[in-house]
């Protein structure tokens, strides 16, 4: 018997788990983690060029 | 310490020894012990993946890191969030479907024993170097007020935290840690008013802020492309992004948190609420930091923080040091008067006035980091040797000195929680990869779960003396929170590359992820041998070898006959 797992990630979309509790998707979720992530290095560069001498 | 302190001590040690053992009656078997039988809610595993990666090195080996480099260190953490995406799109459902227990048992399924039980062992072997770094960093502080040796206070805090997560296995963990975190997080805000209360009347955050500036403190972002250098954004979002993959991903003292959720959506949420509290919360540690550097214009910081350094001179050396110190005292008032008077040219509004004060200020900075070199040169003639870092003592003496009644016993509470909610986790994954992997896997196939279970517990209690040992002899390393991060990254890249073999590449079979994993750790032992590149990118290092290899290997034709078999 082969039990080994062939490791296609794509075969495991998000799409067929539960759905997250708020923001109706997953995906939706990990867009505003990446927005987020851009908006907080966008403020710590700001905050180096204005505060930093 | 007062009556009030030690009070507030003893509670914390009651309650988290008891919470272990009143958790450690409900445990029956392994899943139990090691899974918390899957049924943890998203909050609980959220708040005990950052107790697990927040030691008391983040407070103490972090805000000295800040006090001394400033910000750059926030460029480490920058990656997070999206490293938490990677993890709930990929890793996170591999592993929950695949119904383990630990992360490497996921790579017999999908390659053979040996890649698991190699892969395993790097994790012991990295796992099991950096938690005595974490158990070392909290007895310093112990050390620095009650003037006992560190390996007195390092063998007080093994002890207690190795009985509660022995008893009470994964579940008492979790649930420990996820309150330890609620307590770290009020410990923040009380260092913050502690600095704060010790600036001079009218002197606002916004003067510290300009005053941190001036030094260069707030050097959140470096866009720096050379590679020798250890925090820019660069190193940050790639050497960092694969530390923390790895470390979040592959590491089972982080596995271990995700793998308890109770369904595979709570274990996401866990990863989500990291994705947004993680970083914040770094930024208001290393401010803390800051913050500390500019009180100590204001406050007089020791000359040496190290109690142990400055009884040694004061023996050895008494009549050098004595002129020293009443060096370092007048540099030290001239330097607050400078810091003031600063303030003054600020709001006083005139620019020829402020290049002035700045100008001073600067003079008597100069002054004063000059008089903590002889201190240095002076320290070293003594004891005939480089003296150990001096920055994972700046928080602690700073409590010590400044800590009113009650809030010191608050604030130790804080640091030893750090300490303990690492540690936990930590001997608890190298137990679960020590039983599941190995004894389980070569030794000891068939058994009841009452053996399992003992077999569990004895294995938390090696793991837990160990690293407690091993803590004894941690003291002569340079900055602790590096020194975790500069061990992790030598076993951390090439665990990675193998698990992304095992996710990404269809064809690759156990022959290309065995050799694969072996190219992966010597190419990143040559880089760090025969280069100066940071430490941050041998994780880059150590992943693409071990892709490279392990695809080569498994797509040569002569062992694609042997993957098709």
């Amino acid at each position: 018997m082969n039990t080994r797992n062939d490791g296609n990630w794509k075969r495991k979309s998000t799409e067929e788990d539960d759905p997250p509790p708020f923001m109706r998707s997953w995906n939706r979720i990990y867009i505003a983690i990446f927005v987020y992530t851009c908006a907080i290095i966008v403020s710590l560069y700001f905050i180096t060029t204005t505060l930093n001498r | 310490m007062h009556l009030a302190d030690w009070i507030i001590l003893t509670l914390y040690f009651a309650y988290v020894i008891g919470e272990g053992f009143r958790y450690g009656k409900k445990n029956r078997n392994l899943d139990d012990y090691f899974r918390g039988k899957r049924s943890l809610r998203w909050w609980a595993v959220g708040l005990s993946v950052m107790a697990t990666q927040a030691s008391a090195i983040t407070y103490i080996g972090t805000t000295g890191q800040a006090y001394d480099a400033g910000m750059s260190f926030i460029q480490v953490y920058l990656p997070q969030p999206l490293v938490m995406v990677v993890l709930c799109i990929t890793f996170v459902p591999f592993f929950y479907k695949a119904n383990i227990f630990t992360a490497y048992e996921y790579l017999e399924k999908r390659f053979d024993a040996r890649t698991r039980s190699l892969t395993s062992f790097l994790f012991l072997m990295s796992r099991g170097l950096a938690v005595s770094i974490v158990l070392y960093a909290p007895s310093i502080i112990l050390a620095v007020i009650f003037g006992w040796s560190e390996i007195f206070t390092v063998l007080v805090m093994g002890v207690s935290t190795i009985l509660y997560t022995t008893a009470g296995g994964n579940k008492a963990v979790i649930m420990i840690d996820a309150k330890q975190m609620i307590l770290m997080f009020a410990g923040i805000f009380v260092a913050f008013a502690l600095f704060v209360a010790k600036f001079p009347a009218q002197y606002s955050i916004m003067d510290a802020v300009h005053l941190a500036g001036l030094q260069g403190k707030w050097n959140n972002i470096d866009l720096s492309l050379d590679l020798s250098r250890s925090y820019t954004l660069l190193s940050g979002m790639l050497g960092g992004f694969f530390l923390a993959l790895s470390y979040f991903g592959c590491d089972q003292s982080q596995v271990q948190r995700y793998l308890t959720g109770k369904s595979l959506t709570e274990s996401r949420l866990s990863l989500v609420f990291n994705a947004f509290l993680k970083v914040p919360m770094q930024f208001l540690i290393l401010a803390m930091g800051v913050f500390m550097f500019v009180s100590y214009h204001f406050v007089k910081p020791p000359l040496n923080f190290n109690t142990s350094y400055h009884q040694i001179l004061t023996q050895e050396a008494s009549s050098e040091y004595s002129e020293l110190e009443k060096k370092y005292d007048a540099a030290f008032e001239e330097r607050r008067a400078a810091a003031l008077a600063l303030k003054q040219a600020r709001h006083g509004g005139n620019d020829d006035l402020l290049g002035g004060a700045e100008q001073k200020y600067f003079m008597t900075e100069e002054m004063f980091r000059k008089i903590k070199q002889e201190n240095h040169s002076l320290l070293k003639s003594v004891i005939g040797s480089e003296p150990s870092s001096e920055v994972n003592y700046l928080f602690p003496a700073f409590l010590v000195q400044h800590a009113p009644t009650g809030i010191l016993g608050i604030m130790l509470a804080v640091i030893f929680a750090a300490a303990m909610s690492s540690f936990s986790s930590e001997i608890n994954a190298l137990s679960s990869a020590t039983i599941i992997d190995f004894y389980k896997r070569y030794y000891k196939r068939e058994a009841d779960e009452a053996h399992y279970l003992r077999a569990s517990r004895m294995a938390t209690l090696f793991w837990g003396l160990f690293a407690t040992t091993a803590a004894c002899f941690a003291g002569r390393l340079g900055s602790l929170i590096e020194a975790v991060n500069i061990v992790g990254s030598y076993f951390y890249g090439p665990i990675l590359g193998v698990f992304l073999l095992a996710f990404m590449v269809k064809r690759c079979g156990g022959r290309g992820a065995f050799w694969g994993l072996i190219a992966g750790q010597a190419a990143v032992l040559a880089v760090a041998h025969y280069s100066t590149i940071s430490y941050l990118y041998y994780n880059v290092v150590g992943s693409a070898a071990v892709l490279i290899v392990g695809v080569l290997v498994s797509y040569w034709p002569r062992y694609q006959r042997h993957n098709a078999g």
